[in-house]
């Protein structure tokens, strides 16, 4: 039954990526497109086979990084949505400088991290918490702000603390909402561990995906470069589809949005 | 139109708007005005690839001296920095000639792009790998057999090379982005430099250093190359003789006399105090000049280079050998007035 429902919900979507691919290919060969600029589907998959073993293992450190700091950021953006549902001064104070979050660019704080966090999984980590934090938290407090003001009174009435109304009704009321934040913050928080990457990654054989897309510019290994966005993209469509899943599995007996 | 449903009166409106937006679209990316029909200097757009600093004096110099305006060339000079893909910039025609390294113009002209070398800025290569002065490392090999980080941009071909000459090393490789604050901070053994750059900034920053130089073991290829599209050079060869005449000249005019140029580069990159200026601008001529360029001019090229680099770089399998067989005109030294 599960079975034939993803079968149902991915053949549309997988037909549209082929028939791309496959314009796409046309297009290369028919005008002639060098390499350098744009390599042709088939030239790519050539480059992933070819480099399979490489880029293999740096999806994996990758992986790990994102994995790392998109818990992070589950964790800590539930937390902190947290508090500020439960102290309204810490919401009226803080909140707005969350947004500060959002709008730091990464690339420029990226030096910042390595210098404080170290080379590797722990600035590159930090990178992809730091980005994917803000819709977590902005996704916890809408939640918990919008919990049915009858149950909170009926709470109330049985004589309920603001933690334990907060543990039993709130969390559970507003995890639909915090699954849409930590849907944006999946794909969110490869990006920041590629761009985190980018200065704080290892080279050479120790390499993750971001170091392996800056070699491979250099050297005009363009196939390469394209291989190792697939592969990124795959990680967000992987981490966003475990997010999806995990929602389901929370939601479906009660929520309509599971439905 | 009130009587007129407001989804219709939406719908018709975002057409309207979407319409307006694809019309502005179309002209914008439409094909520029040809240039050649306006009279004046021809502009250029020079993109080099790296902060102001020394190592583009010559550039600088014929900027301020006028070397270009009176050759007809109204040119703009562009700063790099650490990723800028300078190479494929002028490949794609976003610029009209570029700085680019040996390699890129190789590796970019095997993967088919159609970019020649016509001048080369550095007749030694630069490159090298900088440890500080009182470090335990009395040779490459040292340094190579050792523990702990070294910055160096991954994919440069100097790297391949060095670990066939010296086997696979144990340093730990991380990204060079410019900086030269994990150096500062001890967080690195090692990063790559040029020799006349890093050096005198550490010094400046009140660090002693050492270098070694990639070129003395062997792999010594042209530096700060300027690059044109073949295509310009077919079609306009004058131009791009008079901009390497203009450049070659101002790089005697900045050996000559550094001082005024450095203060345009200091105007340019406030990271340079005017003593590191002078103390690169010290080093430059031993990389500059070569036997070649007191023969020709500054910035002349050789087959015999050229050929020994390319059989490295397929040596390294930077390039396969399909490609070198396609590589076709790599450099010219072009002369004004030679048609």
């Amino acid at each position: 039954m599960i079975a034939a429902r993803l079968w149902r919900a991915a053949w549309p979507p997988l037909v549209v990526v082929f028939g791309a691919l496959v314009v796409w290919e046309i297009a290369v060969r028919a005008f002639e497109v060098p390499t350098y600029l744009l390599p042709s589907p088939l030239r790519i998959a050539r480059a992933m086979i070819d480099d399979g073993p490489r880029l293999l293992a740096a999806t994996g450190r990758t992986a790990a990084a994102t994995g790392l700091g998109f818990l992070g950021s589950a964790v800590v953006g539930v937390v902190a949505g947290s508090v500020l549902s439960l102290v309204p001064l810490a919401r009226r104070g803080v909140y707005p400088l969350a947004l500060l979050l959002q709008m730091v660019p990464l690339v420029a704080i990226a030096p910042m991290l390595v210098i404080w966090f170290g080379y590797g999984l722990p600035s590159v980590a930090a990178s992809a918490c730091i980005v994917s934090l803000f819709p977590v938290v902005a996704g916890t407090l809408d939640g918990l702000q919008s919990v049915d003001p009858g149950l909170q009174e009926i709470f109330r009435i049985h004589g309920a603390g603001r933690v334990r109304t907060w543990w039993s009704l709130g969390l559970p009321w507003s995890l639909p909402s915090v699954f849409t934040g930590l849907r944006i913050a999946a794909g969110l928080a490869v990006i920041g561990a590629i761009v985190g990457e980018f200065t704080g990654g290892f080279g050479g054989e120790a390499a993750p995906l971001g170091a392996v897309i800056t070699s491979a510019l250099k050297q005009n290994r363009t196939p390469t470069v394209f291989a190792a966005i697939t592969l990124a993209a795959g990680l967000g469509f992987l981490l966003f589809g475990i997010v999806n899943g995990l929602g389901w599995a929370l939601l479906r007996r009660w929520h309509a949005s599971a439905r | 139109m009130s009587n007129v449903p407001l989804f219709h009166r939406l719908r018709t409106s975002t057409f309207v708007v979407a319409a307006c937006l694809i019309a502005m679209l179309v002209v914008a990316c439409g094909p520029a005005e040809d240039a050649a029909i306006t009279p004046g200097p021809r502009p250029l757009r020079v993109q080099l690839n790296w902060f102001p600093e020394p190592e583009f004096g010559g550039y600088y110099a014929a900027e301020l001296d006028g070397g270009f305006e009176r050759r007809g060339l109204d040119v703009t000079l562009l700063p790099g920095g650490a990723d800028l893909p300078g190479p494929q910039l002028l490949a794609a025609g976003q610029v009209d000639a570029a700085v680019v390294a040996a390699s890129q113009l190789v590796t970019l002209r095997a993967t088919g792009g159609r970019i020649v070398a016509v001048h080369a800025g550095f007749q030694k290569a630069p490159r090298a790998i900088v440890v500080r002065r009182e470090s335990p490392f009395d040779t490459l090999e040292d340094l190579w057999a050792a523990d702990g980080k070294f910055m160096a941009g991954d994919g440069l071909p100097y790297l391949a090379w060095l670990e066939r000459r010296l086997g696979p090393s144990r340093l730990v490789r991380v990204p060079y982005t410019g900086s030269l604050a994990p150096f500062l901070a001890d967080e690195v053994v090692a990063m790559q430099a040029f020799a006349t750059a890093e050096p005198v900034q550490l010094e400046s920053d009140g660090v002693a250093s050492r270098v070694f130089l990639i070129a003395d073991t062997g792999f010594d290829p042209y530096d700060v190359v300027l690059a044109v599209r073949e295509e310009m050079l077919e079609q306009e060869p004058e131009v791009v003789a008079n901009l390497v005449e203009a450049v070659s000249e101002g790089w005697e005019s900045y050996l000559a006399d550094p001082a005024p140029v450095n203060a345009r580069i200091a105007e340019l990159n406030p990271d340079f105090t005017p003593r590191t200026l002078e103390l690169a601008a010290s080093k430059l001529p031993a990389f500059v000049r070569s036997e070649t360029t007191d023969a020709h001019r500054i910035g002349w090229m050789t087959d015999e280079r050229w050929n020994t680099f390319v059989d490295q770089m397929a040596e390294l399998g930077e390039i396969d050998s399909a490609a070198r067989d396609r590589l076709g005109l790599i450099f010219v030294n072009p002369v004004a007035g030679s048609r």
